[in-house]
């Protein structure tokens, strides 16, 4: 009982940190926030360096939106822990909302044929003083 | 301070912790409140119990909410668990030291292994980024580094910012902080993984080594060269309250370490009237 009180907290805390490795290497989940790796200010691609991008298919005419606030936590989601299943989820989230002609969430909508949901890491060039955009993964889902 | 004392004082800087932490997920202040209330009660604050179950009662939360719960939220819960196993003890204060040594130790060991393992941090890649996106300093750092004016800095962090949150944005951005600050980062760089590394080594190593007398200098060095800059109250509680455990015998240690938590929480209120920009201005004006 007393290596119980003196060690359970640190082995809690490793065991959380291990499996944070684990899903970084696994899924590319984010090193920072949403967790407990403590990686913290070390890697760019993670999820406040990462962004999405998104298109609907509103009566046969692709628009490029702006996030909406109705599906923000499914994006921060898919931003952490950005698997194909959390894709699909943030793009059935978009797929559920019905939509004005200028593409933006309107209850006397219609909803899009199409989505596509383009998750973006940043790759830096300091040297350059550049940053670029790489996709990491591109979601469709049709209606 | 008798040792009933000290249990007091961190009984109630653990709870200030756990309000921080509720802030992260409000649903929890529906526990953290009568948290709050049982500590009015000057016996409960001992209560192994009390503190065992607010460390359990966070974990369903931890679960269905995870989005929300930060690195700084695990280690309160660590922390707060901590405690409560530590009051269940002969030696309740000795304990208490063993969890805070080895939090703070580990903490520290896993953020710099992080760090030198990732290229991107090693070459200064993320830092000039976050000071390329982060314009709160571009005043102070313009007019006393100089080598960049604050209108093209800013205009830097405009790109970037519209690359990452316009639908139409450009797929690439350019910033310029200046030669100057490229070198500050260069510096960060270096004094990040040192800093840490340290902090793992003089933690981690027995308390009978002389490397323990470092413990407070480089724990409050590495909390005031961060926390007022980046004000996570979160670690700027939790870090300085466990060094003040580890270095309870160090009276001056322990005072340096309960003024900075106090610092902190009012650097993070004051970081509303935007400090840096008033520097900025006294400095050159």
């Amino acid at each position: 009982m007393e290596s119980l009180r003196r060690w359970l907290p640190i082995v809690l805390l490793l065991l959380v940190a291990g499996w944070h490795v684990v899903m970084l290497v696994v899924w590319d989940h984010s090193s920072w926030g949403a967790g407990a790796g403590f990686g913290m200010y070390s890697k760019i691609d993670a999820h406040p360096f990462r962004f999405t991008r998104t298109t609907l298919t509103l009566d046969g005419r692709e628009i490029r939106i702006s996030l909406p606030e109705e599906v923000r936590h499914e994006e921060l989601e898919w931003r952490v822990l950005p698997t194909e299943a959390r894709g699909r989820m943030f793009a059935d989230a978009l797929l559920e909302l019905n939509w004005n002609d200028e593409g933006k969430p309107s209850a006397d909508g219609r909803p899009a044929e199409r989505v596509r949901v383009e998750l973006f890491a940043l790759d830096v060039d300091r040297q350059a003083h550049r940053v670029d955009a790489v996709s990491k993964r591109v979601v469709e889902v049709d209606r | 301070m008798t040792l009933s004392e000290r249990l007091q004082v961190v009984a109630v800087g653990t709870c200030a912790v756990q309000v921080f932490v509720a802030l992260h997920d409000k649903v929890m202040f529906v526990a953290v409140v009568p948290l709050i209330a049982a500590l009015a009660v000057p016996r409960l604050r001992t209560n192994s119990w009390l503190w065992i179950l607010m460390a359990l009662v966070w974990v369903p939360r931890m679960i269905t909410n995870w989005i929300h719960y930060e690195d700084h939220c695990y280690l309160a819960i660590y922390w707060t668990l901590g405690l409560g196993l530590a009051l269940r003890d002969e030696n309740p204060w000795e304990v208490l030291q063993h969890h805070a040594r080895w939090m703070v130790g580990l903490v520290m060991g896993i953020a710099a292994v992080w760090k030198i393992a990732v290229p991107a941090f090693r070459d200064g890649s993320l830092f000039s980024l976050v000071l390329a996106r982060d314009t709160r300093f571009a005043p102070l750092l313009s007019r006393v580094a100089g080598g960049v004016d604050e209108t093209s800095w800013r205009e830097g962090a405009s790109a970037i910012t519209a690359m990452m949150y316009k639908p139409d944005g450009p797929l690439s951005a350019t910033w310029n902080i200046g030669p100057r600050t490229e070198l500050v980062v260069d510096g960060m760089v270096a004094w990040t993984i040192l800093i840490e590394v340290g902090m793992a080594v003089v933690f981690l190593a027995p308390n009978r080594w002389r490397t323990s007398a470092l413990r407070a200098p480089l724990l409050l060095a590495f909390c005031w060269g961060l926390y007022p800059i980046v004000p996570i109250l979160g670690f700027g509680l939790l870090l300085p309250m466990m060094g003040a455990v580890v270095d309870s015998e160090r009276p001056l240690a322990a005072k340096a370490y309960m003024a900075s938590m106090v610092a902190f929480v009012l650097i993070g209120l004051a970081e509303s009237w935007h400090w840096q920009e008033a520097i900025a201005d006294l400095l050159v004006g």
